[in-house]
């Protein structure tokens, strides 16, 4: 590659600017400050555009350190020749990156061409800017002894795809990340902290290693306890049966005892009545109540009988009464009939009395009232009679005017007469009618009035003849104030009288005092079965006494025969051979054993107890347990996870191994080829051999010095300036071995002694050979060759 | 007259080797649903008895929710009789020494101890060290009665003597045995025992992790109690199934094909939005696939009631595609697979590693 010319418009202090370069040594002298230095940046901004943008430092960002210092647009233009053919770059640049331009052209055609990008740095010498600065490029204030990038590896190792190498250094430092994040060495590393946590996670488990033991412990006492209680579930059910036998035990005494109280009550009845029965002292046939019933039947039969007689006997008072009515009254019962009906026809008689009263006072009021209406009768004649006399006149005075007279006041006067003597006819005329009927009536009232008071007065008369008739045939005086009271007594003595007879007839009829007196022999002999001897009279007593007794032998015979129910019923349902005998099972009593039962339930209730505070703390022990077996699980997923971490890291250590080695064996391949190009370099400059030099895989480069092999860094400024200088050429020839780049050294010998200058300048020409050299120096006049 | 045999219940299982905190949490309480939803079953289907054989609970630690279920499950049904017979999991459990047992709750011991249901005698006895042995050897039931026998503990035809759990089948044979009751093993198990009967694992009633997958639930008896003769049904009764789906993706290269790959095998298993899956991705893959079974397990999220995506492909290394690869990537793939000191196994991890990172790296 070859920079044949350019032309800067306005480029830092540079404006409107051409140079042309030949191959070989290009040296361009001048003092300071002339733009040696701005010339070579520009060449290098023609080929990686600017860099820095973003950056503040002026020094840094190429923007705004090479912005012309009157301002505006920069840029120019740079012909170069590579591969045969000529190209003409074409840059502007403006205040910002988007205001850049840039254009490639074919130098012979002035075609645009796209055979480059933008950098054609990149595509032309396959490295970028960087590596460009660390190779070929000697800038201003570039540091001479430069240390190698990939992009420089990988070209130096002529390799197919550099993109590879390029990413070792980012693999390998997001290998050298994961590994510090997984790292068991770091606080911060994930193993560590997994480590951290296991260890916390062991001290758990070794706090909870007892728990197991513990829990063990309360298990296999629970085992105990459960096997006690077993134990004593069986002794429990020992005294069960014990107490069984015991109550059985119990139970005979129990009935032994029944069946003596039994037997002795049934001795005690069986005595009552034999007692009662001397008591009753019965020696006649059959039961002993038998002839109680007899005499009992008898006795009742003598009293009905007597009773009987008592009823109808009469009395001295109504014999004497009796007596005196037979002589006194011949007919009782017609007298009675006879006293009775002139009783009735008195009080007949006495209300008859006020009722003729009554009549009589009625005929005297219509016979007045008669007598009135016969006056009346002839009034209302008369004024008949006028009403005639003047009908008749009048009609004569009519008659009259027709006839003869024909005088208006006869017509008048006889027409008024009629009138007036019509209606006299007519009102009296009628009116002395009714009144003869009225009169014809009341006289007949009268009579029949006066009959009636005729009968009434013939019906009191007999009255009183009937009474005086029947008291005097009966030898009592007629008196007519006491008549009525004296026939009421006469009454009541026939009444009496007749009733007399008739209890006199009856007691006729039933008189039984012979039968009595064979009832009574008959009762006697019963009596004397029980050893009584009563009279008549003591019947009731000796009845009484002999029912009491037999009472009193009824209930001793009972209560004895209830007694020798229960005595046999209790010897049917029991073995009397065996409750009498005396083979117990058992010398307890239910009480002793009773005891003994409680003692063992509460044991049991005590062990029970005792298993279920055992069963609480194993729940609470195999809590502990399950949270220990969780621990442990979080541990092993711990150590698991840490496992898998470690192998992780492991896999990450071997790849960082395996990818290291293969990127020095990559390298390996210019090693040769660097030592030799580093050796001739050295040679040219100081004329001596560089075999204290060594050469790295990292293109490190050491100074062996008293047995020991010194980074190159260590030395002087212009040594270290002259193995830089003599790398970069190294690494050129080695980069490059087909058409080679320009070389750009601004200033490179600054820090070189005079010696070395020389060598320096030895090492320009022989370089120039090959490569065409941009050398930019203030050592000299500043001449563009 | 019919019985439910099932066993390894495990309630309270802790599950939580796949399940996060709260879906484990809602999973042991299925489980115990599960158990009240079976005896449900027993009463619908007027079953006379059940018989669990054994870890009905996980351990010996039972949460009081479950303790209340079970027992007011069983108090609930007193028509239904409930034969428990511990196992290696719950050998120290709540009934021990509880005092207020439901009266139709029976239990067993270390001896052998009959309970006579119906005319059916059911015996059952909890094996240990000491009695192993001599339990199954000594085992003489009447012949002439119909005999159900409950254990815990691994079937052999040899014999193992000093191991508790072992269940010598030759020792049960041709004793008149009409149905052996079996628990410890959690998939369903039938053979034949001798001439006239089978044994019987139910298996677990249901299954809590992937290496639980497939049908779970109980055997439902029908004995015919004239002649003995015992029907026996396996009834699925899990509320989840578990599927552990085998997803080869040998030739496949980048996680958009894994996925569909995925999606179309999964198709093809008869699993509801209700059960759970994991897919294991098999076969061999390129060291340069691109694998996220991150986004697979997201996106199989949605189908099931839980998803597990499990990588356990194998990577392969084509060694012949770098060897003319000039670049570093192929200078490192070329020096890891040439290291004599390392694993098939490693190189093929340290160059996956490589490898992503030079592909995260720009």
């Amino acid at each position: 590659m070859k920079i044949i010319s350019c032309h800067i418009a306005n480029f830092g202090k540079l404006h409107d600017e051409d140079f042309s370069f030949t191959s070989g040594l290009n040296e361009i002298k001048a003092n300071n400050g002339r733009g040696k230095s701005t010339l070579a940046a520009f060449i290098k901004v023609m080929l990686y555009g600017l860099e820095g943008d973003g950056k503040k430092d002026e020094l840094v960002s190429e923007r705004k350190r090479y912005n012309p210092w009157q301002g505006g647009t920069f840029g120019g233009t740079m012909t170069f020749e590579t591969a045969g053919k000529r190209y003409i770059i074409s840059r502007t640049f403006g205040n910002k990156p988007a205001l850049d331009t840039f254009e490639l052209r074919d130098a012979d055609t002035n075609l645009v061409s796209n055979d480059f990008s933008d950098k054609p740095g990149e595509d032309i010498f396959r490295i970028n800017a960087e590596s460009f600065g660390r190779t070929v490029f000697i800038g201003q204030d570039t540091d001479i002894f430069s240390k190698t990038t990939d992009d420089i590896n990988a070209k130096l190792g002529n390799i197919t795809d550099a993109m590879d190498l390029n990413r070792f250094a980012l693999i390998d430092e997001k290998i050298k990340n994961e590994l510090n994040s997984l790292s068991a060495t770091r606080k911060t590393g994930e193993i560590y902290k997994l480590k951290d946590e296991v260890s916390e996670l062991k001290a758990v488990l070794r706090a909870g290693e007892g728990t197991e033991a513990a829990a063990e412990s309360v298990r296999a006492r629970m085992e105990e306890t459960r096997a006690e209680i077993l134990s004593k579930q069986e002794i429990k059910a020992g005294l069960t049966s014990l107490k069984k036998a015991a109550s059985r035990r119990e139970k005979r005494l129990s009935d032994r005892n029944t069946y003596m109280i039994l037997s002795d009550e049934y001795k005690a009845k069986e005595d009552s009545y034999r007692e009662a029965l001397n008591t009753l002292s019965y020696s006649g046939p059959g039961q002993y109540s038998d002839n109680f019933e007899v005499i009992s039947a008898k006795t009742a039969e003598l009293s009905k009988l007597r009773l009987s007689m008592a009823g109808v006997e009469l009395s001295a008072d109504e014999r004497a009464r009796l007596d005196e009515y037979n002589g006194r009254i011949v007919d009782p019962s017609g007298t009675l009939k006879a006293s009775e009906a002139a009783s009735h026809g008195l009080i007949a008689a006495g209300a008859r009395q006020s009722e003729l009263k009554s009549k009589e006072s009625m005929l005297s009021d219509l016979e007045f009232e008669h007598d009135n209406t016969i006056q009346k009768g002839k009034k209302t004649g008369i004024f008949a009679g006028l009403g005639t006399c003047g009908l008749l006149l009048g009609a004569a005075l009519i008659l009259a005017y027709f006839l003869a007279f024909n005088e208006t006041v006869l017509l008048i006067s006889g027409g008024i007469l009629v009138f007036v003597g019509i209606v006299f006819f007519v009102l009296f005329g009628a009116r002395a009618s009714v009144v003869r009927r009225d009169g014809d009536m009341l006289l007949s009232r009268i009579e029949k009035l006066k009959g009636e008071i005729d009968g009434i007065n013939e019906e009191i008369e007999g009255a009183g003849r009937f009474a005086s008739d029947t008291l005097t045939a009966n030898g009592i005086l007629y008196n007519e104030n006491t008549a009525a009271s004296d026939l009421k007594q006469l009454y009541s003595d026939c009444f009496d009288h007749l009733n007399l007879l008739k209890k006199q007839e009856t007691f006729r009829l039933n008189d039984r005092t012979e039968e009595c007196d064979r009832l009574v022999t008959v009762i006697k002999s019963l009596f004397a079965d029980y050893g009584l001897k009563p009279e008549e009279g003591e019947f009731p007593t000796c009845l009484a006494v002999i029912n009491r007794k037999i009472d009193a032998c009824n209930t001793a015979y009972r209560l004895f025969n209830d007694a020798l129910g229960r005595k046999a019923d209790f010897e049917n349902s029991h073995d009397l051979s065996e409750l009498m005998a005396d083979d117990d099972e058992t010398e307890y009593t239910l009480e002793d054993v009773e005891s003994m039962e409680a003692s063992v339930d509460n044991k049991l209730k005590e062990l029970k107890e005792n298993l279920d505070i055992d069963r609480r703390q194993l729940e609470d022990f195999m809590e502990r347990l399950e949270s220990l077996e969780e621990t442990a699980d979080t541990l092993a997923s711990k150590e698991a996870s840490i496992k898998e971490k470690s192998e992780l890291s492991s896999v990450l250590e071997d790849t960082r191994k395996y990818l290291t080695g293969a990127k020095e064996s990559l390298t390996a391949r210019y090693m040769g080829p660097l030592t030799e190009g580093f050796a001739k370099y050295y040679g040219l400059i100081t004329g001596g051999p560089a075999s204290d030099y060594m050469i790295d895989a990292n293109t490190e480069i050491t100074v062996f010095q008293d047995g020991l092999q010194h980074s190159a860094l260590l030395l002087s400024s212009g040594y270290k300036d002259l193995v830089g200088l003599c790398m970069r050429l190294a690494m050129a020839d080695a980069m490059y071995r087909e058409e080679k780049p320009m070389l750009i050294m601004d200033d490179p010998f600054v820090n070189f002694d005079d010696s070395n200058f020389a060598g320096g300048r030895r090492l320009l020409d022989k370089a120039g050979e090959e490569y065409q050299i941009l050398y930019f120096s203030c050592r000299g006049t500043g001449q563009n060759n | 007259m019919k019985l439910i045999h099932c066993a390894d219940l495990h309630l309270d299982s802790r599950l939580n080797t796949n399940l996060s905190r709260d879906l484990a949490s809602e999973r042991r309480r299925e489980l115990t649903e599960n158990f009240k939803d079976l005896v449900a079953y027993g009463a619908e289907n007027s079953v006379d008895g059940i018989l669990i054989c054994g870890d009905m609970f996980d351990t010996a630690r039972v949460t009081a929710f479950t303790r209340n279920t079970v027992i007011k499950s069983i108090e609930d049904h007193p028509e239904i009789a409930f034969y428990l017979l511990k196992g290696n999991h719950d050998s120290e459990c709540f009934v021990d020494g509880w005092e207020d047992l439901p009266d139709n709750l029976f239990l067993f011991d270390k001896e052998w101890r009959a309970y006579d249901l119906k005319g059916v005698k059911i015996y059952g006895a909890e094996l240990n060290e000491n009695n192993s042995l001599r339990l199954q050897q000594d085992f003489a039931p009447d012949p002439s009665d119909i005999n159900i026998v409950m254990l815990h503990g691994q079937e052999t035809e040899t014999g193992s003597k000093d191991k508790a759990e072992a269940i010598n089948i030759r020792l049960f044979k041709n004793k008149g045995i009409n149905y052996l009751a079996l628990g410890h093993v959690h998939e369903y198990k039938r053979e034949t025992l001798d001439g006239m009967s089978v044994y019987c694992y139910p298996g677990c009633l249901e299954g809590r992790g992937f290496d639980e997958a497939g049908d779970h639930g109980f055997v439902l008896l029908d004995i015919d109690t004239d002649n003995g003769e015992v029907r026996d049904t396996f009834v699925p009764f899990a509320k989840r199934k578990i599927f552990a789906v085998p997803v080869d993706i040998t030739g496949l290269d980048n996680t958009y094909d894994i996925f569909s790959k995925v999606k179309d095998t999964l198709s093809g298993i008869p699993a509801t939005p209700k059960d759970m899956v994991k897919v294991i991705l098999t076969g061999e893959v390129d060291v340069e696939c691109e694998k996220d079974t991150a986004y697979i397990e997201k996106n199989l999220g949605s189908d099931y009631y839980f998803t597990r995506v499990s990588d356990e492909t194998s990577l392969k290394v084509n060694l012949q595609s770098f060897m003319l690869d000039e670049t570093l990537k192929g200078e490192f793939v070329r020096s890891v697979m040439a290291a004599e000191e390392l694993s098939e196994e490693r190189k093929a991890r340290i160059v996956r590693m490589g490898l992503d990172l030079f592909s995260e790296v720009k």
